[in-house]
């Protein structure tokens, strides 16, 4: 709404300062007006649409549309000042408009230059493009800005196109906020993105709906890296962004918090409405009152998140409010252990050592496990968090145990003992034969076994990309 | 001029102004303290300090305050904001430098008039030193984006920006330490490709590498001797995790940690066997005011991390002979960890020599994630320790240094919300005595609800720093690191 408004005001003004340039373009003159008024408007909504593109890119800001806006605004009263002197109000107006709107100056320069041109001046363009050139390396110092930066500041790109696959990620990621779950599944699985991301919330919106490790081999797997997004300054922005949601449900507060942090501090200017409302619900889980309201004070100077932060208030709960509450406290770390942040296992055991019934948790430390191909730490944790001999295992963890029992040359009784089923077993001879007759040939086996975690087993390969 | 149009227009605005101004009628008196923000209830300030802006929280929608001293007073009407002209500030506290104001402050919430109980701010003539420099940084874990390094001047709100590492290429900053409180001898260090430690001496820069050949790594914690030729570090392999419960947050700990000393003008690093010892961990040093001692923090290595809890560093010294640069041969503890069961970290001597101010903590070496961690004040001529119970809170207070005129300390603080630091200010009176402390006011006082950055190891200097963000992008883009043997 608030873009919209200020496009229309971009071509607005643009319109405006092009009435200040007439071309001769006919003897007549009132056809020379309409023409004069349709290449006006035809510029006008040209420069609308570039502006409109270039706010599609991830990072770019409202604040280079303004700096637009405010540059050719500044461009109006020049044209109202006598030609004799026109270069005081023109250097000082270049130079304001610097101070006003960043880098918006350059729109300024090229009006005031073509302006200047078309008067036949050509002194004065001269000494408007010198001053543009050094007035942003003369006062880059007052904002830090590095030399590149200052000629650009606040945009961030000059060109941008729609980016379909950052549209999808970004529904997913609102879908997800707003716990739809469900929607976020069929959407993940509909588009097939096959990025780290995309798959992130594939497999967390089917962990939340309880069937991980039935879905795991159907849809592409990056290896751990769709699971749990790692947080460094090289993960991209949307994985940092929504890196926090698995640890918040799994209930790992610590590192939700963390990731929760990174978010907002890798997000344009570093504020983002999004994160510090994930911040408040941490603290709220953690019983961190103080540090609560920290956040929710900031949310209730906002419009649009006031009311949200007016029912998160502590003490002030309603009682859906305390439910959730209560219900995301279930699964707070009863043991302190200390762990990296980057070891993501031991933050997943940690949460199965203090609630033994984390099932989540246990689906994400198992699957993390074999998408890494850790067979013997997969063997070991179901060893450790599962209740072998008691509950049959789903098929992926069947076909995982097999390769296990196998690498560990088990007996048949040992083999009995984790209740997997039979079908599971003779399927899991029958690939193993023809594994051998084909001396390890993948496309043979693809077709019958391609969603097999013996597949993925034998064949899935880790690239950097 | 005397009838100019614009003349009427200026007196028609400020009748306006008044007139929009509600002031108290019908008041109901309550025995309650105002829900004041930042809490200056009762606190004592130098007399050259900036005004002391603040805020009332709850549902207030008007406020007067009466700030009455002996000779002089101050009125402000206002909505919940309470800003204080600077000039007339100034000229209050001139005048009742000495004595006691009484800060009365009346709210109309819903309609009607309450006055709270009033509360006094005591000034005290030794002044503060008028700069504090400090790292503003989020409080992410391990990952950062965005430093400052900035000093500001306390006799009003100028803030200025001595090091951004968005000019760095977002290289890590440390924190910026000050020599003899003043702004002629400092440094910081700058991490990164390019880094090094920036050495600030009256305004001439260098850059160093401070790492010899047999160091764990390079310089960390640090400080100046009082001639300014020499800096003790200590040099630390430091490992960050997370707790698992939430409210821990964080635990940084050294796997190993030395104590040396560098030789700026030789180019040198010292060390001593007593400071190096394999076994054990030695951290945080300081040197004495009269340059005669090093004051470091030493542990017995544990089990990392499952036996972190045992990590309980004591307060040590070593004599250190500046003309001779050697270090003494023996090694006396000062506060024993073995005895209190508590962990001691960043101790900081007063330039007078007196005292020596220190973080006591239940274990470790990373006090600003401990909620526990209180300051506490070791008489160094009587040996009585202070714990302070006027200047700490139920959050963690550390990273502290002294005025030049050892009446001030200042310390990062993380009471109200436990997450964001806020330098405070505490004012050691003749006797000895602790006063309750302030934090460092804001020209809008709700700069703290509002700020998302982390006040970190604020220091205190007389005079304003001599160098600029420029010179420091200079400094790491164009000037070679200095290497040490």
């Amino acid at each position: 709404m608030a873009l919209t408004l200020f496009l229309l005001l971009l071509g607005g003004v643009c319109y405006m300062a092009l009435g200040k340039f007439y071309f001769t373009l006919t003897d007549k003159e009132e056809r020379g007006n309409e023409i004069q008024f349709w290449v006006n408007l035809l510029l006008s909504l040209i420069l609308i649409t570039w502006e409109a593109l270039r706010n599609c890119g991830l990072y770019y800001g409202f604040s280079s549309t303004i700096s637009l806006i405010g540059g050719i605004v500044l461009f109006l009263p020049y044209t109202v000042c006598s030609q004799r002197r026109r270069w005081i109000p023109g250097v000082l107006l270049l130079v304001l408009s610097y101070w006003l709107f960043g880098y918006g100056f350059f729109a300024f320069l090229l009006l005031a230059v073509a302006y200047e041109i078309k008067s036949h001046s050509y002194f004065l363009p001269l000494l408007l493009i010198v001053v543009a050139l050094g007035t942003p390396a003369v006062l880059r110092q007052w904002y830090h800005l590095t030399l590149e930066q200052s000629y650009q500041y606040p945009t961030t790109s000059f060109f941008n196109t729609p980016n379909l696959t950052h549209e999808k990620l970004l529904e997913m990621d609102v879908l997800s906020s707003f716990g739809q779950w469900n929607k976020v599944a069929q959407l993940s699985q509909k588009e097939d993105l096959k990025l780290n991301n995309a798959t992130y919330y594939y497999n967390l919106s089917h962990a939340m709906q309880g069937c991980l490790p039935l879905v795991l081999m159907n849809e592409y797997q990056p290896g751990p890296l769709g699971l749990l997004a790692p947080l460094n300054s090289e993960t991209p922005f949307l994985s940092i962004w929504s890196s926090n949601e698995v640890w918040f449900a799994l209930g790992d507060m610590t590192m939700a918090e963390h990731a929760a942090l990174l978010g907002m501090i890798f997000s344009p200017n570093h504020r983002s409405a999004r994160m510090v409302m994930r911040l408040a619900e941490i603290n709220l889980i953690n019983g961190d009152n103080e540090a609560a309201m920290k956040y929710l004070r900031l949310l209730q100077k906002t419009w649009l998140y006031k009311n949200w932060a007016d029912q998160h208030m502590p003490v002030r709960e309603n009682k859906v409010l305390k439910n959730w509450l209560e219900r995301k406290r279930l699964f707070i770390p009863t043991q302190d252990t200390l762990r990296s942040a980057r070891d993501q296992t031991s933050s997943l055991r940690a949460l199965l050592n203090s609630h033994p019934n984390n099932n989540m948790a246990l689906d994400y430390l198992l699957c993390y496990d074999l998408l890494s191909k850790d067979l013997s730490a997969f063997m070991k944790d179901y060893d450790v968090y599962k209740n072998i001999g008691k509950e049959i295992p789903n098929r992926l963890y069947s076909e995982a145990l097999l390769i296990g029992l196998f690498g560990r040359h088990a007996t048949i009784d040992e083999v009995k003992r984790y209740c997997i089923p039979p079908d599971v077993l003779n399927e899991f001879n029958e690939y193993t034969s023809k594994y051998e007759a084909n001396q390890g040939n993948g496309n043979v086996l693809q077709l019958n076994y391609g969603k097999t975690y013996w597949f993925y087993y034998h064949f899935a390969t880790f690239t950097k990309s | 001029m005397k009838n100019s149009p614009v003349n009427y227009i200026v007196l028609f605005c400020a009748i306006l102004l008044i007139a929009c101004t509600p002031t108290p009628d019908h008041v109901k008196r309550v025995n309650t303290l105002p829900a004041i923000y930042p809490d200056y209830i009762g606190v004592t300030i130098p007399d050259n300090i900036a005004p002391l802006n603040f805020l009332l929280r709850g549902e207030a929608d008007a406020v007067e305050v009466k700030v009455k001293g002996g000779s002089d007073s101050l009125i402000i009407n206002s909505n919940t904001k309470v800003c204080f002209p600077i000039k007339a500030w100034k000229q209050l506290l001139n005048k009742e430098t000495g004595k006691s104001l009484t800060v009365q402050v009346t709210a109309r919430i819903h309609g009607e008039w309450i006055s709270y109980r009033t509360f006094q701010w005591q000034v005290v003539g030794d002044k503060i030193d008028s700069y504090l420099s400090y790292r503003l940084i989020e409080p992410g874990y391990e990952v950062w984006n965005g430093l400052q390094l900035c000093e500001r001047n306390l006799e009003n709100f100028d803030e200025r920006v001595i090091a951004d590492n968005n000019q760095l290429n977002q290289s890590c900053m440390n924190c910026h330490v000050y020599g003899n409180q003043s702004g002629n001898l400092s440094m910081f260090h700058l991490r990164g490709k390019n880094g090094g430690t920036v050495l600030n001496r009256n305004g001439k820069l260098r850059k160093l590498t401070l790492k010899s050949g047999n160091m764990v790594s390079g310089a960390v914690y640090g400080a100046f001797h009082p001639t300014g030729r020499f800096g003790v570090f200590s040099t630390n392999i430091i490992i960050p995790e997370l707790h698992m419960q939430g409210s821990r947050r964080m635990e940084v700990y050294d796997t190993a940690s030395d104590v040396v000393v560098a030789d700026f003008d030789g180019n040198r690093m010292l060390q001593s066997p007593m400071l190096s010892n394999p076994n054990v961990l030695e951290t945080f040093p300081v040197f004495s005011a009269d340059g005669k001692f090093i004051y470091f923090c030493s542990a017995p290595k544990v089990s990392f991390p499952d036996k972190v809890n045992n990590l309980k560093y004591s307060l040590c010294r070593i004599a250190f002979d500046a003309d001779k640069k050697e270090f003494g041969n023996k090694v006396d503890t000062l506060w024993n960890a073995c005895l209190t069961g508590k962990s001691v970290c960043f101790p900081k001597a007063s330039p007078d020599g007196k005292y020596i101010l220190y973080t006591v903590a239940d274990y470790g070496t990373f006090p600003i994630w401990h909620r526990e961690t209180d300051l506490q004040l070791m008489n160094l001529q009587t040996g009585a320790r202070d714990n302070l119970k006027a200047v700490n809170s139920d959050k963690s207070d550390t990273y502290h240094s002294w005025s030049s005129n050892s009446r001030w300390f200042v310390f990062a603080s993380k009471r109200d919300d436990g997450q964001y630091g806020k330098p405070y200010f505490a004012y050691v009176d003749k006797a000895g005595k602790v006063h309750k402390p302030f934090v460092l006011p804001q020209k809008n006082p709700a700069h703290y609800d509002e700020t998302l950055k982390s006040y970190n190891i604020p220091e205190l200097s007389t005079s304003k720093l001599p160098f600029s963000s420029a010179d420091i992008e200079r400094t790491y883009r164009n000037l070679p690191s200095e290497h040490f043997n």
